[in-house]
């Protein structure tokens, strides 16, 4: 007992000098510095971020260690501060971990709320920024000891509970899940095997070797569909236009907040603990936390998906808390648990420091005035937001003339932002178009998602674990606690809806002869894919094969079962008694995921507008294979605009002019990306002197 | 004017314009070619990687040294182990002496040794130089059953590694068909990092291939407790700090000649540890202002601080060296290179 008194103050005193330390003004102005840089270049989907503190690194050399941590974390701990914005605003993810925030937010955006949900977003931000720093700042004792314990098992077990979110992501068609989920986990598969090196499904391109890269993935699954439809409705986001309604959204944001204290601390704190665990990547947590949250909140399962600010409120708590708990890792053993901290890791040693026990112990301030440059960085960063976000709300209420222009201009930069090479454009357009046709069909997009993010560490931890344990590591108290958790998860929402619907018997009695539709035509579009990459995986060594074929034989069982039930099962009876419906309504799943406003109009023309968007993007890539980005930004701004919505002249080219040398300024100045060759350049070398020709 | 014409007029005005410009660079010296220019740095990795760090540490003073003093620019492109940069190097990239990349040496030595397709052939690169090369080293775990490397050749070592291609597979993989080594690996681990951490938690006994250079200042506690130790160098010349701790290097368990080959040549990616390429083509007399510049950039002292405070080794080898080194590799009799392949398969468990 005394010993831990001891210890206990020891922190105290340690945690109050690196408090006071960091409270020094000129080490705050750095600290600012960091986050009004992290806002900006976070603006741009994608790493931003991580250029950004590649290349500050060198300026930190003659800085004393506090400062340069202060600027660094700063900077790092920003860059996603303005993700919600945009998921909110435009249903465009402006970060990996910001994708569930759309399920919510941008609903809540089309029915008016944007300030709402946006206020909630920052104030839950803030506020999970900071339980994830409290939580970080009283486990650094036992950090070591506990990192230590998880092996490859535990992380693998961690990785299938993740996975088995797919049992409430799925919502109302679990088959459907479970093959999107699969499907993922085959596209994580593409590239390099890292068991014998097979190139598995990379066609001889040297872009599919590392595998795909997420950010292009992401935005074209989540981003394209919803600007497509945009397209297609041909109206503003959000219909609803009231300054004094933009304001009250505020302050109702704030109190949604306070009134959701517990959720916020229980999604921050599942934020930071996955966040400190090295070898488990961090882009799904707000998909756990959003699970999470679904799973034990009162009536979720009725309004999640539909504008829920719940829904908003444990995605944004959970991804802001991550970026603490990814400086355990870095701090106690020098594994990153980020690309940002790997950065963070060079700074260490130029100030001499290195990660181990010593940052526990003798160098126990510094730790703790990182903690604490996080937690600030949050409070800053999200306040900043917040205090902006009446502004940002207002742009929901534009005209999609003028929002598409720019968001696309965007999301294509970003996408670009990946490897930067035309896979990433080509990725960007293939996942948009499918992102598109899943929505149209009512798939749910969050498990693959799931799949494509988890499929790789789990296949990689299995091999470790029964390569070096046999099948021993299932008795490992951790792992299989944890897989008893997932296997209630996954087989509970099974069992209730079959009992749902009757039972087995009565379900296997509602069969009919066959019916078609159109939209089974994408069911079986799946199937011929997916048996397309099994049969291509045939073969490979066992070992490259093992995970792509067990996968693809249950996404192929899968969505067989799903097209057999949409052409042979009655569709359901309809209820006769009041009190039948109401159970029905109440027994009934939720879509998981947005679905299309768009049903109002003709499917002639959704097609036509559908194909007019694909069009535009085509048409953009083709113009910037001829004639480089930066002049096809400009080009697309005025094309675009005059053909879609006859704007004026005069604010076509100014909107061009400007945007084209915000891209110049920030990727050809600043970041120095090098753009691909274009045609023009080549015929015409002396026109190279145009940026990006 | 009709739209075909116009682009024939302005095809020819570029048309003079390039042979003007053709002229003039045949005149031109060094100095007024590179004065107020622009040279990319392409690094085949993401920001922030050892590779990056080195590559921009050169950047920042490379400049200072090329006649005309040049802008040196970072540029990231990252991607299939850096083999998607020297391809863009390789046919891509501008010829004029405005571009250079920083590789991998995997991406010089797999055409070579592995069967994957690249789209560049190394031996034709021009190298500007070479900024530091490593000694690769096996550890293991004090309490593991393989105390000195002549256990691990009768006693089963479980040993971490990462995907194909990564020293810490190949290595292993090469003594155990070599010379009869037991290394039992556990493969999949992401990176050395996160292999160093699973041996430290006990889930493997060792590691083979992991560079020597700063780990003792990354893992002061391994050496100050004795936790973990080096277990036999794989290079050819070793390192003069483990030849002080009496540390064998794997050379001096080669029984014929054919065996020594072998491992030379395996052993060679260690010796250009972060090679800088020129495209092919490039003009010679900038070439070797280039590379005079690259030897000069290394000996700055304030370079040099920058690297300390880093702990960066910086050991830097000529331009000419290195082309004469991947020139030598690249006329490796076949037979070696034939064994080299079949030690570095994985052969089924007998």
């Amino acid at each position: 007992m005394e010993a831990f008194g001891a210890e206990a103050a020891f922190m105290a005193t340690a945690a109050g000098k690196a408090f006071f330390t960091l409270m020094e003004p000129h080490r705050l102005m750095f600290l600012a510095l960091g986050c009004m840089m992290g806002l900006i270049l976070g603006i741009v989907p994608g790493i931003g971020g991580l250029t950004g503190t590649a290349m500050l690194l060198p300026f930190t050399f003659a800085m004393d260690p506090y400062s340069a941590f202060a600027l660094l974390l700063g900077l790092g701990s920003t860059t996603s501060t303005g993700d919600p914005i945009p998921a909110i605003l435009f249903g465009v993810p402006g970060g990996a971990a910001s994708a569930a925030t759309v399920l919510d937010g941008f609903p809540m955006a089309k029915r008016g709320e944007a300030g709402r949900a946006l206020s909630a977003a920052y104030m839950s931000s803030l506020m999970g920024g900071i339980f994830g720093a409290a939580l970080l700042a009283v486990s650094i004792p036992i950090l070591r000891p506990v990192m230590l314990y998880l092996g490859s098992p535990e992380l693998l077990a961690f990785s299938i509970l993740g996975i088995s979110m797919v049992a409430v992501l799925s919502g109302s068609a679990p088959l459907r899940g479970v093959a999107a989920a699969c499907l993922g986990v085959m596209i994580a598969m593409i590239g390099s095997d890292p068991q014998t090196g097979t190139l598995r499904w990379t066609m001889d391109s040297l872009y599919l070797w590392d595998g795909l890269r997420l950010t292009p993935l992401l935005l074209g699954i989540f981003a394209l569909p919803e600007l497509c439809d945009l397209l297609i409705g041909r109206t503003t986001i959000s219909k609803v236009i009231d300054k004094k309604n933009i304001y009250k959204g505020q302050w109702q944001g704030v109190k949604d907040c306070f009134d959701n204290w517990w959720l916020i601390m229980r999604c921050s704190w599942i934020g930071g603990g996955i966040g400190s665990i090295p070898g488990i990547s961090a882009s799904v947590i707000d998909w756990l936390a959003y699970g999470h949250a679904l799973k034990t909140e009162k009536g979720a399962r009725e309004t999640f998906g539909k504008g829920d600010v719940r829904g908003v409120i444990a995605s944004e708590s959970s991804n802001n808390a991550k970026e603490g708990g990814a400086l355990v890792p870095t701090i106690a053993f020098g594994v990153p648990g980020s690309a940002t901290m790997a950065i963070l890791l060079g700074a260490f040693l130029i100030h001499g420091l290195v990660p181990g026990p010593d940052m526990l112990g003798k160098h126990l301030d510094i730790t703790y005035t990182m903690v604490w440059s996080v937690a600030l960085a949050n409070i800053l960063g999200a306040g900043l937001c917040y205090a902006f976000s009446p502004q940002f709300a207002r742009l929901a209420t534009l005209r999609y003339t003028l929002i598409l222009p720019a968001v696309l201009g965007v999301v294509y930069i970003g996408a670009f932002e990946a490897n930067r090479s035309w896979g990433d454009l080509i990725a960007l357009l293939a996942f948009g178009l499918l992102g598109w046709i899943m929505k149209q069909n009512k798939w749910p997009r969050p498990p693959l998602v799931l799949g494509l993010v988890l499929g790789d560490s789990i296949e990689r931890y299995m091999f470790i674990s029964v390569e070096r344990y046999g099948f021993t590591w299932l008795w490992r108290p951790v792992v299989a606690v944890l897989l008893i958790i997932a296997i209630i998860g996954l087989v509970r929402p099974l069992i209730a809806d079959i009992r749902r619907q009757g039972g087995v018997l009565r379900m296997a009695a509602s069969f009919q002869a066959p019916t078609f539709k159109l939209s089974q035509l994408f069911t079986v579009f799946f199937i011929a894919v997916i048996g397309t990459m099994v049969i291509a995986a045939l073969p490979w060594h066992f070992s490259a094969k093992l995970v792509p074929l067990v996968v693809g034989t249950v996404a192929l069982t899968a969505a067989g079962l799903s097209l057999f039930n949409e052409m042979f099962r009655k569709p359901e009876t309809v209820p006769t008694g009041l009190g039948e419906q109401a159970q029905r309504e109440v027994g009934e799943a939720i879509h998981m995921d947005l679905t299309s406003d768009t049903d109002h109009l003709p499917m002639r023309v959704v097609a036509e507008r559908a194909a007019r968007f694909f069009g535009y993007l085509l048409a953009f890539m083709g113009s910037m294979a001829v004639i480089g980005l930066i002049p096809t930004a400009a080009i697309f701004v005025v094309v675009f605009m005059r053909l879609e919505g006859q704007e004026r002249w005069k604010l076509t080219l100014i909107y061009a002019g400007v945007l084209a040398i915000m891209i110049y300024f920030v990727f050809d100045r600043f970041m120095s990306i090098p753009w691909p060759p274009t045609l023009l350049g080549q015929w015409f070398p002396a026109l190279k002197v145009i940026p990006s020709v | 004017m009709p739209i075909g014409s116009w682009l024939r007029r302005a095809q020819l005005a570029a048309c003079c314009v390039l042979i003007a410009s053709g002229t003039a660079a045949a005149q031109e010296t060094v100095e007024q070619f590179y004065r107020g220019k622009q040279i990319q740095l392409v690094v085949g990795s993401s920001a922030g990687g050892g590779y990056d760090t080195y590559a921009r540490l050169l950047a920042r003073y490379l400049g200072e040294y090329i006649p005309g003093q040049p802008t040196v620019v970072v540029q990231n492109m990252s991607g299939a182990g850096s083999n998607r940069a020297a391809g863009y190097i390789y046919s891509v990239a501008p010829k004029d002496g405005t571009a250079i990349g920083a590789i991998f040496p995997g991406a010089i030595l797999q055409p070579l040794l592995g069967g994957a397709p690249v789209q560049h052939e190394p031996a034709k690169f021009l190298y500007l130089g070479n900024a530091n090369s490593d000694v690769y080293v096996c550890f293991v775990r004090a309490d593991a059953p393989v105390k000195e490397f002549k256990d691990a050749l009768a006693t089963e070592l479980i040993v971490g590694a990462s995907g194909d291609g990564a020293t810490t597979r190949d290595f292993p993989v090469m003594l155990n068909n070599l010379l009869g080594a037991k290394f039992k690996l556990v493969m999949g681990y992401p990176g050395s990092r996160e292999i160093n951490l699973a041996m430290e938690r006990g889930e493997v006994q060792g590691v083979c291939g992991i560079g020597w250079t700063g780990i003792e200042i990354l893992y002061p506690e391994w050496f100050a407790k004795g936790t973990i130790k080096p277990l036999v160098q794989l290079s050819v010349k070793g390192h003069r700090d483990l030849h002080a701790r009496k540390v064998p290097t794997t050379l001096a368990f080669a029984r014929n000649d054919d065996e020594r080959a072998v491992m030379e040549l395996i052993y060679s990616q260690g010796v250009f540890g972060r090679p800088f390429v020129l495209p092919p083509g490039t003009p010679l007399d900038r070439v070797n202002a280039l590379r005079k510049a690259f030897m000069s950039a290394f000996a700055d002292p304030r370079l040099l601080a920058e690297a300390k405070k880093m702990n960066f080794d910086v050991e830097p080898m000529s331009g000419e060296d290195v082309q004469m080194l991947v020139g030598r590799l690249y006329a490796t009799p076949a037979n070696v290179v034939e064994r080299a392949k079949q030690a570095l398969t994985v052969k089924p468990l007998r």
